[in-house]
């Protein structure tokens, strides 16, 4: 899989892209050229040799926090996104599987969450209990539910009916096997793949909170919350804001580049 | 008919039942005493006992939850805490405002989604196709605040053709406003069309290759004919059940946008609620905006239904 990938050019850009960001994450602490929240004599700044990207309304140095800040982005994001996978996918499958009574049910809750706008949600549960990093990674995880569970109860389905499935049921096997080892192995490509975007969701999502205030609470330099606090110097210093939407969004293109790569070598099988 | 129509409906009113008691049950976490807000910080724990009692604050929760659900289904949601106002007035100016966004959004993107996807979909695989995916991909890919950003500094800073904020001026010309309305429903219309061209991509692809296609075309009639005649029509469907059904994504959209544009939305009005802990304000306007979600998604699946013989039929 992983030698197949390295053909698929789009994967590979996507794989450096998302490489290039998470070892700037991992390393921020020695490649930063100052603390994310040290204040230093001037605010706003002009890019200089001393301040790269110039200094904020606070007089912090900007590259510092746009290195900084990718951690919130490399680390909550898959976080979150792989705890809704823990809920959604015993969900998923079971509904798929079992069928009957408790698919029906499953899948109603699952179909009236999905009407709820998810920006909505976040909001509102993130007003209710307060801004912080576990409110928003559980908003998140909570709102990718419901997608997780469809995918997987759709994937499941089709997957059943195959022979291996009957065959284990013939030999007798338990449910249990059933699901984990002849139906989980055989739909986990494309949730792989789903993955991959949903991650991508879960990026623009934690930035949209951040640029709606709702976000990581300050002062830990998050992209999101980065435009939303410079955005009022636009006009006067674009940099301010440019920098974090540019390094946002090609976080979520290395991600979607991937999984079109991905998906292409699933096709070709 | 009558039963699928009975069953849609049926099926709205239990989506809108189960949303209210989340959005009742959320907002029970807030931890805020609206009697004690009415009163101000130095009234006496006395008063405000009372006046909890006069606004039945001191009743258990689903008795609250009934009383609120019967008001709001005669039109009262109550005042809001901050504008001391009824939250239903507040609510009916802004809705108008973000549905004029909206429907703007709309009609600026579906053409130009629809276009750029079929004429990826009919030349698959040859260099338009691959352009427009590519496009569409990037589209895909930048979430609406930062296209924004990209739209503001490119048109508004650099070639300084349109405004950066849309506060909407009665007294403007015509002109003047629609001036201030092209960058946010630009933002709005890219945060969608690359997805709406990717669906109907792919859905004019599969058209194309389908046999009515061909037979037409051995028949001799006209490429041109065929995918004006035939190919499109057919094609349409997945895409427009696909926009409908991503309006949730939609709404999203337009809360970004009224905040990067001030533009004074409902969508705006909302996230400055939550921001103010107005939480009367809040569930009202998210039970509003929730509606308006789920009737969209209803209608779309109605008008699926009237579009597609083979559901109606099947």
């Amino acid at each position: 899989m992983i030698s197949e990938l390295a053909w698929s050019r789009s994967a590979m850009i996507g794989v450096a892209i998302i490489l290039f960001w998470v070892f700037v994450g991992v390393a921020a602490p020695v490649i930063s050229p100052y603390s994310p929240t040290e204040m230093h004599d001037a605010r706003l700044q002009s890019p200089s040799p001393q301040h790269w990207l110039g200094t904020d309304h606070l007089a912090r140095d900007v590259l510092s926090r746009l290195f900084w800040g990718t951690r919130v982005v490399v680390a909550l994001a898959p976080l979150s996104v792989l705890l809704g996978i823990l809920i959604a996918a015993p969900l998923g499958l079971i509904s798929g599987y079992v069928g009957g009574k408790l698919d029906t049910l499953i899948m109603r809750g699952v179909d009236i969450l999905l009407s709820f706008p998810t920006l909505l949600i976040y909001i509102l549960i993130i007003t209710s209990f307060g801004p912080s990093m576990l409110v928003v990674i559980i908003s998140i995880s909570l709102g990718s539910i419901p997608p997780i569970t469809r995918i997987i109860r759709s994937l499941v389905l089709d997957v059943r009916t195959k022979d291996y499935v009957s065959a284990a049921r013939l030999r007798g096997e338990q449910r249990r096997y059933i699901l984990l080892r002849e139906i989980l192995p055989n739909v986990s490509g494309p949730i792989i793949v789903d993955t991959t975007i949903r991650i991508g969701y879960a990026i623009m999502a934690i930035g949209a909170l951040g640029f709606l205030g709702l976000g990581i609470p300050p002062p830990t330099p998050d992209w999101g919350g980065m435009i939303n606090e410079g955005r009022q110097w636009i006009f006067a210093m674009p940099w301010i804001v440019l920098a974090p939407a540019v390094a946002l969004s090609s976080v979520v293109i290395g991600l979607n580049l991937l999984a079109d790569g991905i998906r292409e070598i699933a096709q070709q099988r | 008919m009558l039963g699928f129509l009975l069953n849609r409906i049926g099926t709205m009113l239990l989506t809108m039942l189960v949303i209210s008691m989340l959005v009742f049950f959320i907002a029970e976490v807030v931890p805020i005493d609206p009697a004690r807000n009415a009163l101000g910080r130095y009234a006496s724990q006395q008063a405000v006992d009372d006046l909890r009692e006069k606004m039945g604050l001191d009743r258990p929760a689903p008795v609250r939850y009934f009383n609120w659900i019967s008001n709001v289904l005669r039109g009262d949601f109550g005042d809001s805490i901050h504008f001391q106002r009824p939250v239903r007035d507040l609510v009916a100016v802004r809705l108008e405002r973000s549905l004029t966004l909206a429907g703007l959004g709309f009609a600026f993107m579906i053409p130009l989604g629809l276009a750029l996807g079929c004429i990826a979909g009919i030349n698959e695989g040859k260099p338009p196709d691959r352009i427009i995916s590519l496009i569409s991909s990037l589209f895909v890919s930048v979430p609406a605040f930062a296209s924004g950003i990209f739209l503001i500094v490119i048109f508004s800073l650099w070639l300084g053709w349109f405004p950066g904020v849309s506060i909407p001026d009665p007294d403007a010309s015509f002109l003047e406003s629609a001036k201030k309305l092209i960058l946010p429903i630009l933002v709005l219309a890219l945060d969608e069309i690359g997805y709406l061209a990717r669906m109907t991509r792919v859905s004019m692809a599969e058209v194309m290759k389908s046999d009515y296609i061909r037979t037409a075309v051995l028949k001799g009639i006209p490429k041109r004919k065929v995918i004006w005649r035939h190919a499109l029509r057919n094609a349409f469907i997945a895409p427009f059940t696909a926009i409908m059904l991503h309006v949730n994504w939609l709404i999203g959209g337009v809360v970004v946008v009224e905040v990067l544009f001030n533009y004074p939305g409902l969508g705006r009005l909302l996230l400055d609620a939550a921001l103010r802990n107005d939480i009367t304000l809040l569930m009202g306007g998210t039970l509003v905006l929730t509606f308006v979600a789920v009737a969209t998604q209803v209608v779309a699946d109605i008008g699926l239904y009237f579009m597609n013989p083979r559901i109606r039929f099947g």
